[in-house]
């Protein structure tokens, strides 16, 4: 005879709604994250389709709720479900679903944004280096880096001594001034927006803005300097441009989308 | 007889007490915290996490009804080393005193068997430990 004793009371049998929902956490990485009340389908998950298709950036979905397995066939990205973290990850490393992919263009454009001047913050220290040519003019320089702002001096034979300083003090703004024996000095501010950056400059006693702005695939870019150009990239790029009195048009295939900045042209 | 007995049973008692469960669980603004169970003993363990309302009388905590939240997963087994992420999400508005305890209570799956007699009764205990941890509000 086997007696088998409780030492303290068991586990009271659980009541209410909530007893098999599970509450999860359903992240696109780098777009959003939702909080989710699912209900467990053998080792699956059945989740209500409508939030998960507004994270995705997708229409109404065809149906209110969806397993795993079937949130994978519509949306066509892969969804792993960590059931000891409750986690639902969309993983979408192509950038398929538009959410995605707008957030793609909008780092693509803060990344064009970025002019010359203020390096990424895991570079600091000092830099520089020598050239020289084959007619025996050289140019010195030498700078330091803080990652958030840089300083920079140089020497030339030919031009003589210049200077140039830029900083970032906050993530969208970007601050540089220059000083050249030949040209003057220039004072550049760059501040990147949504989709695009905003440029104003003064140089040579003359003031610039210049902009750009990214819509899915197109580029536009404009600058007061009566300059503009449309770039539009694909499996096959197309750029048209306009700089004075010229205007030209560019197809380019290839890895390396052409510049939105560069104006397409004949030399 | 009765003393290798006791002795057995509090060896076996302290050896379901290998659990880890965070000291305090904060509430944010919203109601919502989450927090880890992980099992630190050799043995499977249902687990059986609830929020309750308690009364301090004493400098000691009484107790009292469930309170109103989602706590996911509510119950769930642990294979040694394991661990699980809890959410918690108040159903129910508190009031600026309120004293409120996670309570989760472990369970060893198999039984343990502690004796046997010549004569072919053998007597199994299961121990059910419940930890009592801090809940706050933010």
């Amino acid at each position: 005879m086997v007696l088998l004793i409780a030492w303290s009371a068991l586990p009271a049998t659980l009541r209410g709604q909530e007893s098999d929902s599970l509450l999860v956490e359903v992240r696109l990485a780098g777009v959003g994250r939702l909080m989710l009340m699912a209900e467990p389908v053998g080792r699956s998950l059945r989740l209500p389709a409508e939030p998960i298709f507004a994270l995705a950036g997708r229409g109404a979905p065809p149906a209110p709720a969806a397993t795993l397995e079937e949130l994978e066939g519509l949306l066509g990205i892969t969804v792993i479900w960590s059931p000891r973290q409750l986690l639902v990850t969309l993983q979408d490393p192509f950038a398929t679903l538009p959410s995605n992919r707008a957030r793609v263009d909008r780092l693509r454009a803060e990344a064009a944004g970025r002019g010359g001047g203020a390096v990424p913050g895991r570079y600091a220290g000092w830099f520089g280096g020598i050239t020289m040519d084959d007619r025996r003019e050289a140019l010195a320089d030498l700078g330091y880096a803080l990652g958030w702002a840089q300083a920079r001096v140089s020497h030339s034979t030919i031009s003589g001594t210049a200077w140039s300083a830029s900083a970032n003090p906050i993530r969208p703004l970007w601050l540089s001034y220059a000083h050249r024996p030949v040209g003057g000095s220039q004072v550049r501010a760059r501040v990147v927006i949504p989709h695009g950056w905003v440029s104003a400059d003064y140089r040579g006693r003359k003031f610039g803005v210049d902009g750009a702005a990214t819509l899915g695939p197109v580029v536009v870019y404009a600058s007061s300097r009566d300059r503009f150009a449309v770039t539009w990239r694909g499996a096959v790029d197309v750029q048209v441009g306009h700089a004075g009195n010229r205007s030209a048009v560019r197809v380019s295939f290839g890895p390396v989308d052409p510049s939105p900045i560069s104006m397409p042209m004949v030399y | 007889m009765r003393q290798a007995l006791v002795m057995m049973v509090l060896a076996v008692a302290a050896s379901q007490a290998s659990a880890q469960v965070s000291s305090e669980t904060v509430l944010d603004s919203t109601g919502y915290a989450t927090t880890m169970v992980r099992n630190n003993s050799a043995e499977v363990l249902d687990v059986e996490v609830e929020l309750r309302h308690g009364a301090v009388t004493k400098e000691r905590i009484d107790l009292g009804e469930r309170v109103k939240a989602v706590v996911s997963p509510s119950r769930f087994q642990l294979a040694p080393g394991e661990s699980q992420l809890v959410r918690l999400l108040l159903r129910e508005p508190l009031a600026a005193d309120s004293v409120i305890r996670l309570v989760t209570t472990l369970t060893p799956r198999d039984a343990r068997e502690i004796s046997r007699t010549d004569g072919g009764a053998a007597a199994q205990l299961r121990f059910a430990t419940r930890l009592v941890t801090r809940v706050r509000a933010q």
